[in-house]
């Protein structure tokens, strides 16, 4: 629903002003409602009370059980309004046989001269008395075997009198009425409401004070109305995840630190010793710091959640290309990389190009830098993966998933590497919905794989 | 000579690159602003551009692909610290032959800047077949049935040579010629050094073709006699 005529955006302001609204639009229904029953009905109306006043009547009559003389006792109310407004309100009381046996005034004669008794049993007539309009109703009544028939009649004037009367009353106590249960329900929905969204104040406060030196706290649902309780829980689902996450940055950022720090050690330490011979060791330490920066910030980019472009990628392409940008450092060690593709339909990838690039350059160089000198590093492309063959010394089973943490680096700690650049393909991999694996038979080589069969039909949008 | 336009900002940088080129014998001029670039351009002819990203009057990509409107193929390796995993695709398809990143080892960027002449210089032949090997001069690569190994463009003008001499021997002289032109000073095992990784590379392709030693005079591509 719109609230175009409710501006403001407080909940209990709304709900009292709806409530409000909603009063005066039953107090009005109301009104309508009875002035058109009036207009349209108004001779239902005045028969049923009619009816309903000859009752009280036709209950008040008493037989005499000795001298067999009928009476009508009224309550003094109703029997003042005999007396009272005789010209314009009387009864009749007739026996069986029509002969009238009391009556609200000393005149004997029946209203309905004409009507036989058994038609009176629920009748209604308007007719002229003496130039008066009246309505007039008739009931029966049985008392033991004896039955009476109660008529009854009031002038048209006295009710229409009596309408005047009333009507602009009822009005106006419904109205005030409307207006003070505006008041009251308005106050109320506003009182109760605003202490229903204190906890939720509360709770707003607490989360407004959160930031990262204090990640652990976490909302509390105690006093909270349950409409509200999924929201928390996911606020909490959040913190949560950013905690963990945060960890896991503050983690990295010490590794990563540590990482930086060796190298420069290792050159302050070599220039220390013998600052003229050095120059081939320190610009290896210098590799290294970069090769490290630069591999910091390729993960750092992946991590960020960073817009990807995807297109349709040869995957041969890809590697070719990898392999010629690795070509001046596989050509120094006599490395040549073999590339088969296993048939030779054009295999292609939904992918980001440079995420592809960077993954299959990384696995590469990976497999250079661990194949001995004058061997062979074999890449095959399949219809759903691509795999990368070294002939190193291998990968250890206990080894083979630690491979993809960051920053790990084996047991070969003298290595150029960054300890990133497989971490990287893996951040890479489950960005694009694709499983990279490795297998070895140490002593004999490994074999790093990437699955891109989950999602090489969909499009890989994962993240 | 060839001459190739470095346009560089970071003067020591700049110095450095030029002073390696140079002693590797290809002639070099540094500018330091696209402006400098295309006047320099419009004055000299160039074999080679090597082009920063990050220039004082903006991004080097923005005259790269001036030029590559103009139809300009003058070879171009782009050099930049800027290496995020967009930045080298962005790269090549603004028209870059090559993009190596800072810092980088001066012998590299040699390596990569010699290829970048040599692509200025071959225009590129069609495929050459011989026996179960295919060369693809546009790739260059070799290939055998389903496979296929990457060649730097020195290999591939070697391999190209004893492929079109159909199993004769080749003369060393002609050889370093095909591989390194005639501008360039080879050391004498530089021969023997990409003939080694050539075999290797055959022999990794399982190709039925060897090259033989015929001492003294040179190299043949043949049939290899089953040990």
């Amino acid at each position: 629903m719109h609230w175009r005529f409710v501006k403001t955006s407080s909940l209990s302001l709304r709900l009292a002003i709806t409530l409000g609204l909603s009063i005066l639009f039953i107090a009005a229904t109301y009104l309508v409602i009875q002035s058109i029953v009036v207009e349209r009905f108004s001779d239902l109306l005045v028969k049923e009370s009619l009816r309903g006043q000859a009752t009280d009547i036709s209950e008040g009559i008493r037989v005499d059980q000795s001298t067999g003389e009928v009476t009508v006792h009224l309550d003094p109310q109703e029997a003042f309004g005999f007396d009272a407004y005789y010209a314009n309100l009387q009864y009749r009381v007739l026996d069986s046989k029509g002969e009238v046996v009391a009556s609200s005034v000393e005149k004997l004669n029946s209203l309905l001269v004409g009507v036989s008794i058994s038609d009176q049993s629920n009748y209604y007539t308007r007719k002229i008395l003496d130039g008066v309009d009246f309505h007039i109703v008739s009931v029966h009544h049985e008392i033991g075997n004896q039955l009476f028939t109660v008529q009854l009649a009031r002038s048209d004037g006295f009710a229409q009198l009596a309408h005047q009367a009333i009507t602009p009353a009822v009005a106006e106590t419904v109205g005030m009425v409307a207006v003070v249960s505006v008041l009251i329900i308005s106050l109320m929905t506003y009182l109760g409401i605003r202490s229903l969204l204190r906890p939720i104040r509360d709770v707003s406060e607490v989360a407004s004070s959160m930031d990262q030196t204090n990640l652990s706290e976490r909302l509390r649902l105690d006093h909270l109305p349950s409409e509200i309780h999924p929201l928390i829980k996911a606020f909490n689902g959040v913190l949560d995840r950013l905690e963990l996450a945060f960890s896991s940055q503050q983690r990295f950022f010490s590794n990563a630190a540590h990482e930086l720090k060796t190298p420069i050690a290792l050159l302050r330490a070599q220039l220390d010793e013998s600052p003229q011979k050095t120059a081939e060791q320190t610009l290896q330490y210098i590799d290294s710091l970069g090769r490290t920066v630069n591999q910091l910030l390729h993960l750092a980019e992946i991590c960020s959640g960073r817009m990807r472009r995807f297109r349709s990628v040869a995957v041969i392409e890809a590697v070719e290309e990898a392999a010629q940008f690795l070509s001046w450092r596989s050509d120094r060690k006599s490395v040549a990389i073999c590339i088969t593709q296993s048939q030779s339909a054009d295999v292609r990838l939904h992918a980001d190009p440079g995420e592809l690039f960077v993954l299959v350059k990384n696995i590469l160089e990976n497999a250079v830098d661990f194949a001995p000198i004058d061997s062979t590093i074999f890449v095959r492309i399949g219809p759903d993966y691509f795999e990368v063959e070294d002939q190193g010394c291998g990968v250890s089973t206990e080894d083979r998933e630690r491979v993809f943490d960051r920053f790990w680096k084996g047991t070969q700690t003298d290595r150029q590497g960054s300890g990133l650049g497989l971490a990287i393909c893996k951040e890479i991999a489950l960005a694009h919905g694709w499983s990279i694996s490795c297998s070895s038979e140490p002593g004999k080589g490994a074999v790093f794989r990437v699955t891109t069969a989950l999602s090489s039909k969909t499009s890989g949008n994962r993240s | 000579m060839s001459r190739i336009l470095l346009v560089e900002d970071h003067a020591r940088l700049a110095e450095s690159i030029r002073f390696a080129l140079e002693r590797d014998g290809i002639a070099c001029d540094v500018v330091s602003t696209q402006r400098q670039a295309v006047a320099a351009m419009s004055d000299a002819r160039y074999a080679a551009l090597i082009l920063d990203r990050s220039l004082p009057d903006g991004d080097g990509l923005k005259l790269l692909g001036q030029l590559r409107a103009l139809r300009d193929g003058i070879p171009c390796m782009i050099l930049t610290a800027r290496d995020g995993l967009s930045d080298r695709v962005d790269g090549l398809e603004a028209g870059a032959d090559d993009y190596l990143t800072k810092p980088f080892e001066l012998e590299e960027l040699l390596a990569r800047a010699r290829a970048l002449l040599r692509r200025a210089q071959t225009w590129l032949p069609s495929d050459v077949v011989f026996h179960d090997l295919r060369i693809v001069p546009q790739t260059s690569t070799m290939q055998v049935a389903d496979s296929r190994i990457v060649m730097s463009s020195t290999e591939l003008q070697i391999l190209m040579t004893l492929a079109r001499h159909e199993g004769k021997v080749v003369r060393r002289g002609t050889l370093e010629t095909a591989a390194w032109g005639l501008s360039t000073a080879v050391t004498p095992k530089a021969l023997d050094v990409a003939v080694h990784r050539l075999r290797g590379k055959l022999a990794a392709l399982g190709s039925e073709l060897a090259i033989f030693n015929s001492k003294g005079i040179g190299y043949a591509l043949a049939i290899r006699e089953d040990e």
